[in-house]
């Protein structure tokens, strides 16, 4: 059980540093091509088609996994730390099941999907030039996967006895002081 | 069923599940797709599901909100915002209740890097509070300071919630962000006045400093502040003089913020790291949530409770200065138990369809909902940049305490929206010159 945590919290990681790579990417890319349109009104071709349908979904779905084992998904507090240990356990874990079903729900028309573009082999045109972008597609789904299986693994932790490995942070607890960083607004 | 009723009844399960500590994003999505499965079927409901969240992702608009976290996450890991304190220090402690006040206008600064008003607070806490506490000061003033004076972050631009607002009511995020500034300078200003009035009236809750440092000291301390100034000059001037779009400051800002740290040899390999993870976390967490307030729009247009919603309020036939004290009323409300994301985006596609039959300026509205939104991360019970301040501070103050010191600073932003209402030129002066 432990294996299967380290391997998760590896997956969530690795997952998370596509998504950083993306986000570098993103930013040096956008960055040069501000530059060279204002200097000598020259553009980085594919800048916008790579921006939106790569580096933007890679950033926002390939970290879900890490999301979740760091207890960062936004949520209510209000009534869940006023409850009991116990109580808190069994509803984390039911909450858990219940986001696990929905993600799962969400997983399969978004692979299907990316299936589908990865057959058309989907792609933009930017100045008479074509991007594929079919890859781009496999980002939500496999993100939305790897959130249900660390959500199921959450359960498992949470109903019995058995240790975890996958160094998350535990729902059950109480800190109604939050970390600083918690969210961004 | 009527389809109203069903919309409805969506809303309440909702509630009942965010209650339950369901993800705010996926409380969104469950509900929105059962409802539009209930109501038009399981091959649309599932076409939806298919498309959507790739389809809402891949937005070159909405790619500055990654860039800006990722600005103000280097800036803080990089400790790039550290002289900001100090320089309103030197230049504001002659003033009574100094400390407090260079708090206010160090966090005004910070909050022109970063849009988040959590990370304002726990930075600007982090410098000012024991500062204030080595000279005396009452702790509910300098807790409360700190907290209130965090809500600046996310005001002055860049802000995400402007962003986000800005994307689901369609209007340029320039122009939010630019109507952001003046709403900003006139609440830290409003917040200055409390500080001075309150060490007037009580100097013993704001020892006075008793050696001013000397010109010299406060020039250096100025030339400190050098790399906030380039990343102010950069994004908001490149912004404001039409180099470049919000989207591109964004990007820009990032990689100055990384530039600039990597030259004074503040930002680490783990820093870096951290600033990136906190990015990727940030954005995840927030795009789950826009894809179900998306999700929901479309349930509640097919469902039409929200046209019925609009309608029913339309027909009370209200001024629009009681229909913005409604409003007012119902962000109070949801500020003290939601967080600000998660009220906005709840909120706003059922407010959009009003604003426009009532004629009420998106880009003022946007401003006015994010004031609230920020009363709303100091008020009790759930106030966000208090808790934050109770981490700072640890057993030094209660959470009664702070609570206590926001007070005052709760009725400056009274005055500050009731100032918005009277004068919406005050946000709406700059983002005209734009035009």
């Amino acid at each position: 059980m432990r294996l299967i945590g380290v391997i998760l919290n590896r997956l969530a990681n690795g997952f998370a540093l596509i998504g950083a790579a993306c986000v570098v990417l993103m930013m040096v890319q956008v960055t040069a091509d501000v530059l060279l349109k204002n200097l000598f009104t020259l553009r980085i071709p594919f800048t916008q088609a790579l921006v939106t349908n790569w580096y933007m979904v890679a950033v926002a779905f390939m970290p879900l996994g890490l999301t979740e084992i760091l207890d960062r998904h936004i949520s209510v507090e209000v009534l869940y730390q006023t409850l009991g240990a116990g109580v808190r356990r069994v509803l984390g874990g039911a909450v858990c099941l219940f986001a696990a079903l929905i993600a799962g729900i969400i997983t399969v028309p978004l692979w299907d999907e990316a299936m589908k573009k990865l057959h058309a082999g989907a792609f933009v045109t930017e100045n008479g030039q074509d991007i594929s972008i079919w890859g781009g597609y496999f980002f939500p789904p496999v993100g939305f996967a790897l959130l249900v299986v660390i959500l199921l693994y959450r359960v498992v932790v949470l109903w019995t006895p058995l240790q975890s490995g996958m160094g998350e942070v535990p729902v059950d607890r109480i800190d109604d002081v939050r970390d600083a960083m918690r969210e961004g607004v | 069923m009527e389809r109203e009723i069903v919309g409805l009844i969506g809303l309440g399960l909702m509630l009942g599940l965010l209650v339950l500590r369901v993800h705010i994003g996926i409380a969104l999505i469950s509900v929105s797709f059962g409802g539009i499965y209930y109501l038009i079927g399981p091959r649309p409901a599932f076409g939806m599901l298919s498309t959507l969240p790739y389809d809402f992702t891949a937005s070159w608009t909405l790619s500055s909100v990654p860039m800006f976290l990722l600005m103000g996450y280097v800036c803080y890991y990089a400790g790039l915002t550290r002289g900001l304190f100090q320089v309103a220090k030197s230049w504001l402690a002659w003033l009574p209740g100094g400390l407090a006040v260079a708090t206010i206008w160090g966090s005004a600064g910070f909050a022109a890097v970063t849009g988040s008003s959590i990370a304002c607070a726990a930075a600007m806490g982090r410098i000012a509070i024991p500062e204030m506490q080595r000279a005396g000061y009452d702790m509910r003033l300098a807790t409360g300071s700190v907290a209130a004076a965090g809500t600046l972050g996310a005001l002055i631009p860049p802000s995400i919630l402007l962003i986000l607002f800005g994307v689901f009511a369609e209007v340029p995020i320039a122009k939010l962000f630019i109507g952001g500034i003046g709403a900003g300078l006139v609440t830290a200003i409003l917040y200055m006045a409390v500080v001075v009035g309150l060490a007037l009236v009580r100097p013993h809750m704001a020892p006075r400093l008793k050696e001013l440092p000397p010109m010299e000291d406060r020039m250096r301390d100025l030339r400190e502040t050098w790399p906030i100034l380039v990343l102010l000059v950069v994004v908001i001037g490149g912004m404001f003089g039409g180099f470049f779009t919000a989207t591109e400051a964004g990007a820009v800002g990032a990689l100055a913020a990384i530039l600039i740290a990597l030259t004074k040899g503040s930002l680490s390999r783990e820093g870096l790291w951290d600033s990136l993870k906190e990015t990727l976390l940030t954005t995840s967490s927030l795009f789950l949530i826009a894809i179900g307030a998306t999700l929901l729009t479309r349930f509640l247009t097919l469902s039409g409770t929200g046209h019925m919603i609009a309608d029913a309020i339309i027909a009370m036939q209200a001024n629009t200065l009681i229909l913005l004290l409604g409003i007012s009323a119902i962000y109070l409300v949801l500020g003290m138990f939601l967080d600000p994301l998660g009220a906005m985006l709840l909120t706003v596609p059922v407010l959009l369809p009003i604003l426009d039959d009532a004629g009420i300026s998106l880009i003022w509205f946007g401003v006015f909902l994010v004031k609230f939104l920020e009363i709303g991360m100091i008020t009790p019970p759930i106030g966000m940049n208090v808790f934050v301040i109770k981490g700072v501070v640890g057993s030094e103050a209660s959470l009664t305490t702070i609570f206590r010191g926001i007070f005052l600073f709760l009725a400056a932003d009274a005055i500050a929206v009731t100032l918005f209402i009277a004068f919406p030129q005050i946000i709406l002066f700059l983002p005209g010159l734009m035009e």
